[in-house]
């Protein structure tokens, strides 16, 4: 029974440091997937001011369609707070809903500074402006990805063998 | 005077959201039915927020124990914030009217900017340091124009070439609206029960707020509408490429509106139109009007003026000009 309840024992400790591996390397997957997500949304931007003229509430409800990560919940309560009967400024919900979200997007604080940016121009300057702020954060962005691509290669498989590791000699001190 | 109740709820809700908080409160707390009255809002940084009430401004903080803003001033945030907000958080698909001066959203507002003009090439390419903002709210009145409308339509239906002179704020463009709308739509009893198509130039989106095409003052069922566009072009357009029984257009004065108006009425179009002044002397110094006015061009004057507040029907003059039908 005691041997039974000992390996029962490994195995949890076992499988729970491999998932926080998993967890942690995934966040650097993750991280990439967001700031392509953001990406996305600003070229979304650019062609529906630009080409379409479309105001920016609609944009924000239409561009959620064409995301998949954290970003796309962060982007609907974005608009939802917009449709509010007195909405606050866009730059005040948005820096408030990047609060909101901090925990649940992979980004690190860099990032999450671009993201910030990005609330404080959105809709307040004229086309042009616009198309060229869009364009400033995107190459940021593009910056961005690269390291998070050679953090990604650097240390996911690290961080995936360092859960297994961990669980291992967890293991073998409580033995 | 406008005697008919408006619908004042509609535009109600359309200019308390764009303002931020402390001067939306102010603005809900006016006292009975003044709101119902408040043509204007004006506001300018680092000064009090001041209202137009019938045509007498004031200051809002004297109707309410509630600050409006540190000191009852307006900061220069606030002004950016309601030009966001009135624009949607876009003001990128309004930089085209940013650069006249002014823009028309939702509900119909339309919202004077001044501030820093940037030039480039020797045009303004914007507006910015926002220094005030004037909100004008205006309201529709239908049946403003039914007392007019016996010296603009005979017995038999001929539709008279007609200029309203108003001073401003005297509900020249709500009267040119309700006109534009009665003949459009036709009214009872009157010659023209069914109405007849009308074509509208409305250089500054004034008369039926056109937002994304859709007007946002009602103007009538057989009116097309040319918003945004020059009159003297306009006008040219219009007659071409929709045949309308009469031309509408404000603001009319310079001398090329006078050949536009020629060509409008050598097609056989009728025109009705709007002028700024406080009396027919002032028409004389008009340089376009006054070849309109020796040629005989219009079959009425009509005169408005605040005596008994907007809209009010000071006199009509015939072809001449200077002989009185009332008033």
């Amino acid at each position: 029974m005691f041997v039974f309840v000992k390996v029962i024992g490994i195995a949890m400790i076992l499988t729970g440091c491999t998932m926080i591996g998993i967890t942690v390397s995934g966040s650097f997957v993750r991280r990439i997937r967001e700031l392509q997500d953001i990406k996305s949304f600003l070229a979304i931007c650019e062609t529906s001011m630009n080409d379409i003229g479309m105001h920016t509430p609609e944009i924000l409800r239409q561009s959620q369609a064409y995301l998949k990560t954290e970003v796309k919940a962060f982007l609907k309560s974005v608009s939802n707070r917009l449709q509010s009967e007195y909405p606050d400024s866009l730059a005040k919900i948005w820096k408030e809903e990047i609060e909101v979200h901090r925990h649940k997007l992979s980004l690190t604080e860099q990032d999450l500074r671009v993201l910030a940016d990005i609330g404080s121009f959105l809709g307040t300057t004229g086309p042009e402006s616009q198309r060229k702020l869009i364009l400033r954060i995107t190459g940021l962005l593009d910056k961005h990805m690269e390291d998070a691509e050679a953090l990604r290669s650097k240390n996911q498989k690290i961080m995936l063998n360092m859960g297994v590791l961990g669980g291992l000699v967890l293991v073998l001190i409580l033995l | 005077m406008f005697a008919v109740k408006s619908e004042y709820d509609k535009t109600y809700g359309s200019v308390l959201r764009i303002f931020p908080e402390h001067i939306r409160i102010p603005l809900e707390l006016l006292p009975g039915n003044l709101w119902k009255h408040v043509n204007e809002i004006r506001l300018r940084a680092a000064a009090p927020i001041m209202v137009c009430i019938q045509g007498r401004y004031r200051y809002l903080h004297e109707f309410t124990d509630k600050a409006c803003g540190p000191g009852n001033t307006v900061l220069q945030k606030d002004l950016r914030n309601v030009l966001e907000m009135a624009t949607e958080h876009s003001v990128y698909t309004y930089q085209e009217d940013i650069k006249k001066g002014f823009i028309t959203v939702k509900g119909g507002i339309r919202i004077g900017i001044c501030g820093r003009v940037h030039m480039k090439n020797g045009e303004i390419v914007n507006i910015h340091e926002i220094s005030s903002l004037n909100i004008r709210i205006s309201r529709e009145y239908p049946g403003c124009a039914v007392p007019l409308m016996k010296y603009i339509v005979d017995d038999n239906g001929n539709i008279a070439n007609t200029l309203i002179v108003s001073p401003p704020m005297c509900g020249k463009t709500t009267i040119l609206r309700d006109i534009c709308r009665l003949l459009s739509d036709g009214y009872t009893p009157g010659p023209i029960p069914d109405g007849v198509n009308v074509g509208l130039v409305d250089e500054r989106s004034e008369i039926a707020s056109c937002l994304n095409g859709v007007p946002q003052k009602y103007v009538g069922k057989k009116t097309d509408i040319l918003d945004d566009c020059p009159k003297v072009l306009g006008m040219n357009m219009i007659i071409r490429c929709m045949s309308p029984a009469v031309v509408i257009t404000d603001e009319m004065g310079s001398e090329e509106d006078e050949q536009a108006v020629m060509n409008v009425l050598n097609a056989g179009v009728k025109i009705i139109a709007s002028s700024h002044g406080y009396s027919m002397e002032d028409m004389h110094i008009k340089p376009g009007i006054e070849k309109l006015m020796k040629r005989k061009v219009f079959s009425r004057y009509i005169v408005l003026c605040n005596r008994n507040g907007p809209g009010t029907l000071k006199e009509v003059f015939d072809h001449t000009g200077f002989n009185r039908i009332y008033g």
